[in-house]
């Protein structure tokens, strides 16, 4: 054995003088490349000869890639294509394919290099896809005439991108695609019915700016193993037919020209919709047509958006849409959807706007609604059973914390700026006593701040939870003065709590208390992702 | 974990192995530390194991570090199976994480090596081709080129730059957003 200065020495002498890592072979080369973040990875190609093309050979080897964690520069879309597009001799079919560009700013250029990316995956025979293109958010604008909606900008598939089916000698038995998800694209120029989304298992499109419904139900008809369907910030999208026996994911968000919604699917597992209301000012009615989904585990209905305004004579179909979801074990539902229930005409068909929800147990309340609004939710409760309900979730509406701000001393501690008796009424008095939630472990109110109506919604809650296991609030994340005022706020209720149960206020932050299922609240999401909707504050 | 573990031992037992490196010094472990290796575990199953398995491409000084990092991992890998079905979940659990948690600093304190024996562990484990430890010695590497510009990394590893100043421009120019 050498003694310890010679291997020190040796190792030190090596490490001076030799190129170890650039003597690796290809193949280490690129398991170290494939483990940096792709523009690390890209910018060893400026090392040396050795490196210049190795980052391109190891993502074009990679089986598996995935650039959706990182927003990459649209500009990179040109290189990247030709990466995936381009045989480095025997690598093996590309199977994922995922990436999230950012394009800023837009050009004719970038479309091609896009479009050219999506074809080069598909081309490889990926089996999942999943593009998406975000434009730079825009500078706010503070002029109120201004164009609220950015101009539409998206990538116009190749026609003959689902038309051949792997036409790579290399990839054996033809592989269909099973996942797609396109963000910022156009099928305008798709010939349909297209027969390589025939294996389809999962659709997912995003701001798909000039998608129509024709066009929507032509790639509907294409893939009849479509067993998940996302249709997300769709513009121009006023009616959505799905009628399929696999189908058991169905999402429909943001779509605001929606006016019909026809949903023929008994396998169906999983519902969110996220858009208007029945009624919505100066628009048509939204007709919801969900036929019966047995299955049914989850659905997320929720309606809260600045634009919205509810009509309480309007004949609307919202009791329909709320039948369909009865059976259900777990729901979300938001405050302007209670108040249509409440405010409903007795539907045809239908005893009235209410049904009992046999298997209901974990219910998530988004709460964006002023006073009247709590009066509803109380009328929610006494008129619905839930029989088997373990956990509630409520989140209010998200405000500001300023203590100093005269608004927030005055409204949040005291119930005097509501004058309408009847809810006082019925906050406080109306039918206690009948409902017991005789279940109920679990309650979790996000964003409490200890206000009056925060308090009266605790204490409801309290009332009828005998069984009560675990309380958190969570407050909104703030100084720290807020969390002793919020704590002193509620003691005054925490006599309703059950002895033996577990009590914590909290921060956002020092929150680790179970969530409710659904975890994106699509009422709350970045502006960018709002932008192009119609409402007051976008 | 330690009822399991012994159980394995027990198998294995029987079955050592004798592992020999480039400068002929002999290293006995058992079938289930030296099966982490691809490589070894085709050799037992081929029966070609008796007398030893010469490695000419390791030597003694890092296949020694190697058989640490086998061992280690192989009571991992043991504790996985004995303990799923003889804990109940909650408790599997909290063992589990814990000893993960212990698995995770063995990794860090393990990786505290100079850059030639880095090197060598990244090509023994690759001639080996024992999966963990060259995706923990490459992550390792790549850690250390991350956020770096080319010039820094350069000097860092003493890699020479034989592109021309045009060729070099060009690279940046075509991918300019990766430099931005």
């Amino acid at each position: 054995m050498e003694s310890h200065s010679q291997l020190r020495r040796a190792s030190m002498e090596e490490e001076e003088e030799d190129d170890r890592l650039s003597s690796l072979p290809d193949e280490l080369l690129h398991s170290i490349l494939r483990d940096l973040p792709l523009k690390d990875a890209v910018r060893t190609a400026a090392l040396s000869r050795r490196w210049a093309p190795q980052w391109a050979r190891a993502l074009a080897a990679s089986p598996f890639v995935d650039l959706a964690g990182v927003v990459v520069p649209g500009s990179a879309a040109a290189t990247i294509g030709r990466c995936i597009a381009e045989d480095h001799g025997g690598a093996p079919a590309l199977d994922v394919f995922r990436i999230a560009l950012r394009v800023e700013p837009p050009s004719p250029a970038l479309r091609r290099d896009i479009a050219g990316l999506v074809a080069a995956a598909v081309a490889r025979g990926a089996r999942e896809v999943d593009v998406k293109v975000d434009l730079a958010p825009l500078p706010v604008v503070q002029d109120e005439d201004a164009p609220l909606a950015p101009p539409p900008w998206v990538v116009e598939l190749p026609g003959d991108l689902f038309q051949q089916q792997q036409a790579r000698p290399s990839s054996s038995a033809a592989r269909l695609l099973e996942r797609l998800a396109l963000g910022r694209f156009s099928l305008k120029s798709v010939p349909l019915p297209a027969a390589a989304l025939a294996g389809l298992r999962s659709l997912s499109l995003s701001h798909c700016d000039d998608l129509v419904e024709e066009e929507l139900e032509g790639v509907l008809a294409s893939c009849p193993a479509l067993e998940s369907l996302s249709l997300r910030s769709c513009p121009d999208l006023t009616a959505v037919t799905v009628a399929s026996s696999r189908l058991r994911a169905l999402q429909v968000v943001g779509c605001w020209a929606l006016e019909e919604l026809w949903v023929d699917a008994p396998a169906l597992e999983s519902l969110t919709l996220y858009g208007h209301t029945s009624y919505r000012l100066f628009g048509p009615i939204v007709e919801f047509h969900v036929g019966a989904a047995p299955l049914l585990r989850d659905a997320y209905l929720s309606h809260l958006h600045p634009g919205d305004c509810i009509d309480i004579d309007h004949d609307c179909s919202y009791p329909y849409l709320y039948s369909a979801v009865a059976n259900a074990r777990i729901l979300t539902l938001c405050s302007t959807g209670w108040a249509i229930l409440r405010w409903s005409p007795v539907a045809e068909g239908l005893h009235g706007p209410y049904m009992d929800m046999p298997n209901l147990e974990e219910l998530q309340l988004l709460v964006d609604l002023e006073d009247l609004e709590y009066q509803y939710m109380s009328t929610f409760f006494l008129a619905i059973s839930f029989p088997v309900l373990q956990r509630i979730f409520v989140r209010l509406r998200r405000c500001d914390w300023d203590a100093d701000s005269p608004a927030t001393a005055a409204i949040a501690w005291t119930g005097e700026n509501i004058n309408d008796d009847e809810s006082q009424d019925m906050m406080i008095g109306g039918g206690e006593n009948e409902v017991v939630l005789d279940r109920l472990i679990f309650i979790k109110i996000v964003n409490f701040t200890g206000a009056w109506l925060d308090l009266q919604l605790l204490s409801f809650f309290l009332d009828r939870a005998p069984v009560l296991q675990h309380l958190v609030l969570v407050t909104v994340e703030g100084d720290e003065h807020l969390l002793e005022v919020v704590q002193d706020r509620v003691s005054a209720v925490l006599h309703k709590v059950p002895r033996e149960a577990r009590v914590a206020v909290c921060r956002p932050s020092g929150d680790d208390s179970p969530n409710h299922a659904h975890t994106s609240f699509f009422h709350e999401g970045p502006v960018a992702d709002l932008r192009g909707m119609p409402g007051p504050n976008f | 974990m330690a009822s399991a573990g012994s159980g394995d031992e027990k198998a294995a037992a029987a079955a050592m192995i004798t592992l020999i490196s480039s400068d002929n010094e002999k290293f006995e472990v058992t079938e289930a530390t030296a099966t982490l290796s691809q490589t070894i575990r085709h050799m037992i199953e081929d029966g070609c194991t008796d007398g030893g398995v010469p490695l000419p491409n390791v030597t003694s000084k890092i296949l020694a570090r190697v058989i640490e990092y086998c061992k280690k991992h192989a009571t991992a890998a043991a504790g996985e199976e004995g303990s799923s079905s003889s804990f109940s979940d909650a408790a599997f659990l909290e063992v589990d994480r814990a000893f993960l948690e212990e698995l995770e600093e063995f990794d860090d304190a393990f990786l505290e090596v100079d850059r030639a024996t880095l090197f060598d562990l990244i090509l023994a484990a690759n001639y080996l081709d024992i999966k963990g430890l060259l995706n923990l010695t490459c992550q390792k590497v790549a850690d250390s080129v991350k956020g770096k510009t080319p010039e820094q990394i350069r000097e860092m590893y003493n890699i020479v730059n034989d592109l021309t100043p045009e060729e070099e421009a060009e690279i940046r120019r075509e991918t300019q957003w990766a430099f931005e």
